[in-house]
């Protein structure tokens, strides 16, 4: 058995969580809420997608406002000015506010009992790629098509949750040692 | 008829950056009360253990697809003023199956990442430092992805204009399933 120095203990896991069924219909209502007041639903990959474009736009102005795909995120004088962007900032404190309130907020490696925290790094920032790609390939990620489009019942937003779904289960047990 | 709120012009941009930060503080609270900060919660339900992903992600889409029909067939918001991410059929689907890749092996998606960082996880600043990767790696290779990521394109087409049906009876369908799904979920979860 490995010991979990940086990790939480599955004892912990269990406890004080709320039904994730009043978290689902909370977050519906939050979710209206947006279509309601702004006319749009929830978003991240976009917001990243931006700050990506911004932190590159530093060393390499000319390479970014050249590049076709990034040139759109950084036209603005204020690129960072921007609903998503906000959205996101008040996500973070949000989830700092409830780990912190619910006795969760603790600085650590999360990780499955088998691998060590330089491997668990190593499949983090692997996932991390995967994921950041496919997000610009699919014009946004569980947020923003998933979520958002999924309750405008949008083609597309079924389509990925389709594709997310099976991709999940299709690499699973390939990837076990990493959380079992 | 006067909803969506900002498209009637009842507040300004700077007011509607406030409110992004309001219902952004909701979003990552509320994920993070479920749990879903934690990327051993959150890959559970690919290993069959625990699917407060499932329950917790179709609660929400059930809740909102109902509210938006209600909200819409009493009038008060028009859906044709409300943004969606445009359907192209192709690179979502495998958009969503390359994510779903990602997803169980760096443990998380990006908003749930925001949550696992602001919760304390060094894994998830990490994993947030591959998707600014991942972003540069498809910008980078735009030129040569652009005919397939402009592939499939159906505009804001929704479930009901594609099938033929009304827009109750797919809410109904989305709903049933929800529920079966819960079901099932509840039975594994024993």
């Amino acid at each position: 058995m490995v010991r979990h120095k940086y990790s939480t203990p599955k004892s912990i896991l269990k406890n004080n969580y709320w039904s994730p069924y009043i978290v689902g219909i909370l977050l519906g209502l939050t979710l209206l809420s947006s279509f309601y007041i702004m006319g749009w639903g929830l978003g991240v990959s976009k917001a990243l997608t931006r700050f990506t474009a911004y932190v590159l736009h530093v060393p390499f102005p000319q390479k970014i406002e050249k590049n076709t795909y990034f040139k759109d995120y950084i036209k603005e004088e204020k690129p960072l000015k921007d609903w998503i962007v906000f959205e996101v900032s008040g996500m973070f404190l949000g989830g700092l506010v409830g780990s912190i309130t619910g006795r969760r907020f603790n600085l650590r490696v999360e990780r499955g009992p088998r691998i060590n925290i330089a491997k668990r790094f190593i499949a983090a920032i692997f996932g991390g790629i995967i994921v950041g790609f496919a997000t610009r390939l699919a014009r946004g990620c569980t947020s923003g098509v998933a979520l958002s489009g999924g309750a405008m019942l949008t083609v597309g937003g079924w389509a990925f949750v389709i594709g997310m779904f099976s991709g999940g289960y299709a690499i699973a047990f390939l990837v076990k040692r990493l959380w079992k | 008829m006067n909803a969506p709120l900002y498209t009637y012009n009842l507040f300004s941009y700077d007011v509607g950056l406030v409110i992004a930060m309001v219902i952004g503080f909701f979003f990552g609270f509320l994920l993070e009360r479920a749990g879903l900060g934690n990327p051993r919660k959150l890959t559970d339900i690919f290993y069959f253990e625990d699917f407060t992903v499932l329950k917790v992600m179709f609660s929400a889409i059930v809740t909102s697809s109902i509210g938006l029909w209600i909200l819409s067939k009493t009038g008060s918001i028009n859906l044709k003023d409300v943004l969606v991410v445009p359907t192209y059929l192709w690179p979502q689907l495998i958009g969503g199956f390359i994510l779903g890749i990602g997803f169980v092996i760096g443990g998380y998606c990006p908003g749930t990442a925001v949550v696992g960082m602001s919760s304390g996880r060094f894994d998830a600043l990490i994993f947030v430092m591959g998707l600014m990767l991942g972003i540069w790696l498809f910008a980078e290779g735009y030129p040569y992805i652009k005919g397939f990521y402009l592939s499939g394109y159906m505009s804001d087409m929704s479930l009901d204009k594609w099938l033929g049906i009304t827009r109750g009876m797919v809410i109904l369908a989305i709903t049933l399933l929800a529920f079966i799904a819960f079901w099932g979920a509840e039975k594994i979860d024993k």
